[in-house]
């Protein structure tokens, strides 16, 4: 028996010790990824583990570089009317089979990401239209502010032979523009790029982070448990990740080898009334008033996250620096009593729904806490993120007060448009049933210009009924070994490693 | 022995079905959005309606399930994945070494570590060997399996660094600790029933009688007691297959270990119908070819069994052969 003990043990230290020495340095990062792409075909939607990979896998017409929007593919956009653009690629692009990039490729790529119907921005592009080999023309249909540049970034761009040479519609075997090609695939465990050596974009002046390849091999690990996640990253199994708890950051420290960074996440958390409920604004403003959202940031984020001023965080062009000085219903319990006294409401109960995330539960958690102060009671109910959707996008009366989150890649008004534009909910109402024709007009004028007076208008009148509070903006902990000297994030706070220092 | 087998494949048929209505129903009446998994979270209302109707998902009960069973026992397709977009049959069949790996080795685990402690235990009534033995089956079936995986992982993986933390690149080392886990109840369990089984056969007064001609007490106890305590401890294995398969879901998920557990939890959480469905009916079946190989298994270790199926036949045969002798 004790024979075969130590021959078992003997074994397992064999092989652990003869796989981590197979692990390569140096030349290759191996990044922690949350969510399984599943389908890495160019026009599947968006989700967790796709935005991760997004930019290692494919190249679209235009990215977000910094603060900046630059082309990628595109090498110059013309206007010939309001909602007709002329966007001239670079003639000299080939995919990783050496296929030639062109205009018609350009029109293939949109028609068919539309027929499928997985990118509903696009329904906003009426043709598109090939002038020469290297020009095509777009029609839209409607264009608000920052559109443009939203729909040039939406639709990862292929190669028209490339993509019908494939047996599974590139599910697993994309062939692309980008610099990384996808050596293998196994699914909800790892993808692994190389870099192919014959990147098209020999001006590296011309080439965006997102298309920087300074490491040969990329392997993103998918480990959908956070405290895995920081295990593997303990162990060193990992190299980074930006899906570290803020429970764990503490642990990866300079002596310990590790180097840590927060990255503001494009997303904000902000609280919706149910104005069916919450009729008076007296009573919604009473709630924003007795909420501490610095208990939330340190309660949810160990303190480190950013104090919204408005619905969305400070990160957009279009956002108003103005705000950042003005009083946004800071916590004032003399306020609260008084506003709750008006309203006539005492020890009332109000039901809070969210998708449930260690983060949610511990916001909701302190914002019951903060509430309990005033004899207002809040019954926490999480949904998972399917279940809270179905209450999101209904006219229903199973919540009075919903913890929501929204972001955007370019501009504050697709922030505010997600919940509060009433053309885009099916009950003709926004998410909290308001039906207020000032509140949207005002929205649709800074959506049509997002200039800073159109801007301060809508955010104005928002802040004075009190239709959603802005909570606060997420922060996402990056963590990485010193494989990496420097992390680079793309504007959605994924890492990009081939943009990476190392 | 073969007619059983043929009947009880027949059966199978009727079974299957009432899984896939059930299944089917469940999710039916489940809450959630599957639209939201394909467009994203930034989707409006509008857009996410639309993605509803164009998906089916807006007609009525009985034409989705009507389609649904078509799909699935007419044309043997067990649709696309909503999330994926790809086959759900490819991606069961593209997860289930993982699974089955994980759920064999549990099962050899279960098998080779509980009926030994089991019969240890039995054969050292009230000593030593039996309280430690039981001592650690009650700890095994009280341990959750999560738990105990993330301490393995904690003392194993991150303190000792000798196994992997998570995922299976690391080839036979990456399901050392998710076994252990998974197994640890179903042993626990396999050495509880062994145990009584045994105690119960090695009372009987034919082992008293062995015993009492001299024979040893390895004979004794292999020859003798052993085969006839197997028939309950078999239905235990039956049943910790079917344990361990929904056991990979937990462990799966904890590990990230790109099973058809943790393919069916993706797809719950996203509200993927046919994965859901797919991966039931699949899991259903295999259940059921595993209940199946257990009474076939019965009828090798038992002979009483087998002569049971034997003498229907003989006994359907019988008349015929009397009229002919009466003939004659």
């Amino acid at each position: 028996m004790k024979k075969f003990l130590a021959l078992i043990l003997a074994l397992i230290m064999v092989l652990s010790m003869a796989s981590f020495a197979s692990a390569e340095q140096g030349a290759s990062i191996v990044v922690g990824l949350m969510g399984d792409p599943g389908n890495i075909g160019p026009f599947q939607g968006m989700g967790l583990g796709r935005i991760g990979i997004l930019f290692t896998t494919y190249e679209m017409l235009m990215v977000k570089d910094g603060d900046e929007f630059v082309g990628c593919l595109m090498k110059e956009l013309t206007q010939v009317d309001d909602l007709t653009y002329d966007v001239e690629i670079y003639d000299y692009i080939k995919d990783q089979d050496g296929n030639p990039l062109t205009a018609n490729d350009i029109k293939f790529c949109f028609d068919t990401a539309k027929s499928i119907g997985n990118l509903p921005k696009l329904s906003a592009v009426d043709s598109v239209e090939v002038l020469s080999d290297y020009v095509a023309r777009f029609h839209f249909t409607s264009l608000a502010a920052g559109d443009l540049e939203s729909l040039l970034m939406e639709c990862p761009i292929v190669t028209q032979a490339a993509y019908e040479a494939s047996a599974d519609q590139m599910a697993t075997d994309p062939v692309t523009t980008s610099p990384y090609r996808v050596t293998s695939y196994q699914t909800g465990s790892t993808i692994v790029y190389e870099y192919t050596g014959n990147y098209w974009q020999n001006d590296e002046s011309l080439s965006p982070s997102t298309s920087k390849h300074n490491v040969d091999k990329v392997t993103f690990k998918i480990i959908p448990d956070a405290v895995q996640m920081t295990n593997a990253l303990k162990t060193k199994e990992i190299d980074i990740s930006a899906f570290i708890d803020s429970a764990y950051i503490a642990d990866f420290t300079a002596e310990g080898g590790y180097s840590v960074t927060a990255i503001p996440d494009n997303t904000s958390k902000y609280l919706i009334f149910n104005t069916h409920v919450f009729q008076d604004a007296n009573l919604r403003k009473a709630i924003a008033y007795g909420i501490d959202v610095e208990d939330l940031i340190l309660f949810a984020y160990d303190g480190v996250a950013l104090h919204c001023k408005t619905i969305g965080n400070n990160k957009y062009p279009d956002y108003v620096d103005a705000w950042d000085d003005e009083e946004y219903y800071e916590y004032d319990a003399d306020q609260a009593t008084a506003l709750f006294a008006e309203a006539g409401v005492s020890n009332a109960t109000y039901r809070l729904i969210y998708a449930v995330s260690d983060q949610n539960t511990a916001m909701a958690t302190a914002m019951q806490a903060d509430l309990m102060d005033f004899g207002i009671n809040l019954e926490l109910i999480p949904y998972d993120s399917a279940l809270f959707g179905n209450y999101k996008y209904a006219e229903n009366d199973e919540w009075d007060l919903m913890l929501d989150e929204g972001g955007s890649s370019n501009l504050l008004t697709n922030v505010w448009k997600l919940s509060l534009d009433r053309r885009d909910q099916t009950y003709g109402k926004t998410v909290g049933y308001v039906v207020d024709d000032t509140l949207q007009s005002l929205l649709e004028a800074a959506m049509a210009d997002n200039s800073p007076e159109n801007m301060d208008a809508f955010h104005q009148y928002l802040k004075e009924q009190c239709y959603e509070y802005g909570l606060l903006a997420a922060v996402n902990n990056l963590a990485h070994t010193t494989v990496v000297k420097e992390a680079k994030t793309c504007f959605r706070g994924q890492i990009l490693p081939g943009a990476c220092e190392y | 022995m073969i007619r059983y087998i043929g009947k009880r494949l027949l059966w199978m048929i009727p079974v299957m079905l009432g899984i896939a209505i059930l299944i089917f129903s469940i999710m039916y009446i489940c809450p959630g959005e599957p639209a939201q998994s394909l467009l994203g979270p930034s989707a409006t209302a509008v857009e996410l309606a639309a993605k509803r109707e164009e998906m089916g998902l807006n007609d009525p009960y009985i034409v989705r399930l009507g389609r649904y069973l078509y799909d699935t026992f007419i044309r043997f397709d067990l649709g696309t994945s909503y999330k994926f977009g790809t086959s759900v049959f490819a991606g069961l069949m593209e997860r289930k070494q993982y699974t089955l790996v994980v759920a064999l080795l549990c099962m050899a685990l279960q098998v080779f570590v509980g009926t030994p402690l089991g019969i240890m235990a039995a054969t050292h009534h009230n000593g030593l060997w039996d309280r430690v033995s039981m001592f650690l089956a009650l700890v095994g079936v009280s341990i959750p399996a999560f738990w105990l995986a993330l301490m393995l992982v904690l003392i194993f993986a991150v303190n000792l660094g000798w196994l992997p933390t998570s995922g299976v690149a690391n080839g036979i080392a990456s399901f050392i600790l998710p076994c252990i886990a998974n197994s640890f109840a179903g042993i626990a369990s396999q050495a509880r029933h062994t145990r009584s089984s045994m105690l119960e056969v090695i009372r009987s007064d034919y082992i008293v009688t062995a015993k009492a001609k001299g024979l040893s007490s390895k004979t004794v106890l292999f020859k003798h007691a052993l085969p006839n305590a197997l028939i309950p401890i078999i239905t235990i294995v039956g049943n910790g297959m079917g344990m361990m398969l929904g056991g990979t879901v937990i462990i799966e998920n904890v590990f990230a270990i790109p099973g058809v557990g943790r393919y069916m939890t993706d797809a719950i959480t996203a509200r993927d119908y046919p994965v859901v469905m797919g991966g039931v009916l699949i899991l259903g079946l295999i259940f059921s070819l595993i209940m199946l190989l257990v009474d076939i298994v019965y009828a090798f270790v038992d002979p009483r069994i087998k002569a049971q199926y034997e003498g229907k036949k003989k006994a359907k045969k019988a008349p015929d052969v009397g009229t002919a002798k009466g003939g004659a």
